[in-house]
């Protein structure tokens, strides 16, 4: 939980750092370990993220969007007692899917091809009509203009160096995580923003904070449904728990009834990205089990520790090792419900954190943000980076324009545009491939739908 | 409302601005021949679109007046904001010089005297208590390479 919730330090670093310190375990105490950090790391990015509006991983960044609000009214315990629950649910249903239904899904997941990404990209990217706010609009530039930085450095295809103006950092990309805490962290710095308030109400926190009754019961059916979507996308590798968590709070969103306050502290809001991000942790492991293949960056770390400890993930672990593969399942319930158990009885030392005077926070936060954003590479560039888009960030939020869909475009731009040229050169030049695969094909349409909904419910 | 309306078209200039420059750079991209697309055509596309839809915010009345899509909020203090992206510059271009402990135990304190904390000692000891914490952890714990200085 501390290494999600310092910007920068996601769980890939985490669990990377800590294979070597596995050498001379036993397998399963290791994978224990390994495990642990995973799912510690995707919910501790959470605590940041509604306290401060600074996300410790990128996956927690839909989670602000409503947390940080719900601290602003003075219900910072609440948000977090919630996002503990959620990510608990989420965990429980995503491993519970993944003991029963993982030849299913990963049969489903090998299916899935250039089309299929592609759909999948199109369909993250037709939600952002839920999180653009009043202004569809300004929500499609945001996207756009995701987009557009999304195609800074080398072709996916080629190889032709794009956008780099000279700067060999940039030929991987635009550094997501420091875009990432430039537009939310930073920004909200520069800005003076966001009252911290007291924590709720200036009231004593019991000693373990549980969520309530009400909040459970509103977001259950929210929290079913992000969890079953969240463990299919992490299932689809390469769809980590970053795409499931904005996919899932747009689909949340896209949802809204009357009464419903996305954007201003609706609880839903954060139950679903916490229960889609950690179910797609379950959902990441699918793929890794069965097949071999990794879900996501740290499960692709996993192959290596799994290797390390003479264990060959994939098609045969079932066969020739199942009460092993079992076992690492039950791991993964164990893990889900001990973050829960410690998010909850820390929740009022965390909450302490508000009581910090702002300015000293602000000052904290600045040099986290920086630091985090330097840790991934060792590279100031990246500083700068976070920089600039600290105050791009600081630019949006005063005329009006979501960070969210840009980030959301920055996200996916790589992988549809990726896909999307793959799927031509297979279809020989022509949209004929998408409409030979039934998956991509309903994916897409599903899009499409959704946008024309969303868009015809604003009209 | 007059500011915001400005703000919002400076806004929809800049986006425009920035499709603009994409559209003319990507031109420049090779296109290989008897390849569906070339390294300039998502750019160009997307440019284009975006050219489009900023045009369209600036030249388009909008719906329900022209403040109804930007949230109310407080006024921007302009000049922290300044100071502020002043700092983190002047840091960024004093890291490799000084190294990392000085330039973020001086650039704490600015920050702190910026953000209204008036006692300049403490908020220097407090600059060299925040450098040291994250040297411990991201250089110690962590194996980070930091900018070394005259005390690293």
């Amino acid at each position: 939980m501390v290494i999600g919730a310092i910007p920068g330090l996601s769980a890939t670093m985490g669990v990377a750092l800590l294979v070597p310190f596995t050498f001379g375990q036993e397998l399963m105490p290791a994978l224990g370990l390994l495990v642990g950090v995973y799912c510690g790391a995707i919910y501790g990015g959470t605590i940041p993220a509604i306290l401060f509006r600074t996300p410790g991983t990128p996956a927690s960044a839909a989670t602000l969007l409503d947390g940080y609000p719900l601290m602003q009214r003075g219900e910072a315990g609440r948000a977090l007692a919630l996002a503990a629950w959620a990510a608990l649910s989420g965990g429980l249903i995503g491993t519970l899917l993944l003991i029963f239904l993982t030849p299913q899904i990963s049969r489903f997941a090998l299916g899935f091809g250039s089309a299929e990404f592609f759909a999948l990209a199109v369909l993250g990217l037709s939600l952002i009509a839920a999180l653009s706010g009043d202004s569809l609009l300004k929500g499609a530039i945001a996207t756009l203009a995701g987009l557009l930085c999304a195609t800074v450095g080398l072709d996916p295809v080629s190889g032709y160096p794009r956008f780099l103006f000279g700067s060999v950092s940039l030929m991987e990309g635009l550094p997501f995580i420091p875009a990432l805490i430039g537009l939310f962290a930073i920004a909200e710095v520069f800005a003076g923003g966001g009252q911290a308030s007291a924590a709720d109400d200036g009231r004593r926190q019991p000693l373990l904070l549980l969520p309530r009754a009400a909040d459970m019961a509103r977001c259950a059916w929210t929290v079913i449904k992000s969890a079953l979507i969240g463990t299919f996308v992490g299932a689809a590798p390469g769809a980590g728990a970053d795409i499931a968590a904005f996919l899932t709070y747009s689909a949340a969103r896209q949802q809204a009834h009357a009464g419903d306050a996305y954007g201003a502290g609706e609880v839903k809001g954060v139950a679903a990205p916490e229960a889609g991000k950690t179910a797609a942790t379950s959902g990441a492991m699918i793929p890794l089990l069965s097949l071999g293949i990794p879900g996501d960056s740290v499960t692709a770390v996993l192959i290596g520790a799994f290797v390390l400890h003479g264990v060959q993930p994939g098609p045969l672990l079932f066969r020739l090792h199942a009460p092993l593969a079992y076992a690492i399942l039950g791991l993964m319930l164990c893990a889900h419900l001990l973050v829960f158990v410690v998010a909850l009885s820390t929740s009022r030392a965390v909450l302490a954190a508000l009581r910090i005077d702002r300015r000293f926070l602000g000052a904290g936060v600045l040099l986290l943000s920086l630091m985090g954003a330097y840790a991934l590479r060792a590279n100031v560039v990246d500083c700068w980076v976070a920089l600039a888009f600290g105050a791009l960030g600081v630019g949006m939020r005063r005329t009006g324009f979501p960070p969210a869909p840009f980030l959301l475009a920055l996200i996916l731009g790589n992988m549809a545009e990726t896909n999307l040229r793959r799927a031509l050169v297979l279809g020989d030049g022509g949209l004929s491939l998408f409409l030979q695969r039934p998956t991509a094909l309903a994916v897409g349409l599903l899009g499409t739908t959704l946008w024309r909904q969303r868009a015809r419910r604003r009209g | 409302m007059k500011r915001r309306l400005s703000a919002e078209r400076l806004a929809y200039g800049f986006a425009l601005a920035l499709a603009a420059f994409a559209f003319c750079t990507a031109l420049a991209f090779p296109h290989p021949q008897g390849a569906p697309s070339g390294p300039g055509t998502c750019p160009l596309l997307l440019s284009a679109t975006l050219a489009a839809l900023a045009l369209a915010g600036l030249f388009l009345p909008a719906r329900n007046g022209a403040s109804a899509n930007v949230p109310a909020q407080e006024p921007l203090d302009l000049h922290r904001l300044l100071a502020l992206a002043g700092l983190t510059t002047a840091y960024l271009l004093a890291l490799p010089i000084l190294g990392f402990i000085s330039a973020t135990a001086l650039f704490t304190a600015l920050v702190l005297g910026v953000l209204g904390f008036r006692q300049p000692v403490q908020a220097l000891a407090a600059g060299f208590v925040f450098a040291f914490a994250l040297y411990g952890v991201f250089a110690l714990l962590m194996n980070v390479a930091l900018p070394k200085g005259w005390i690293d």
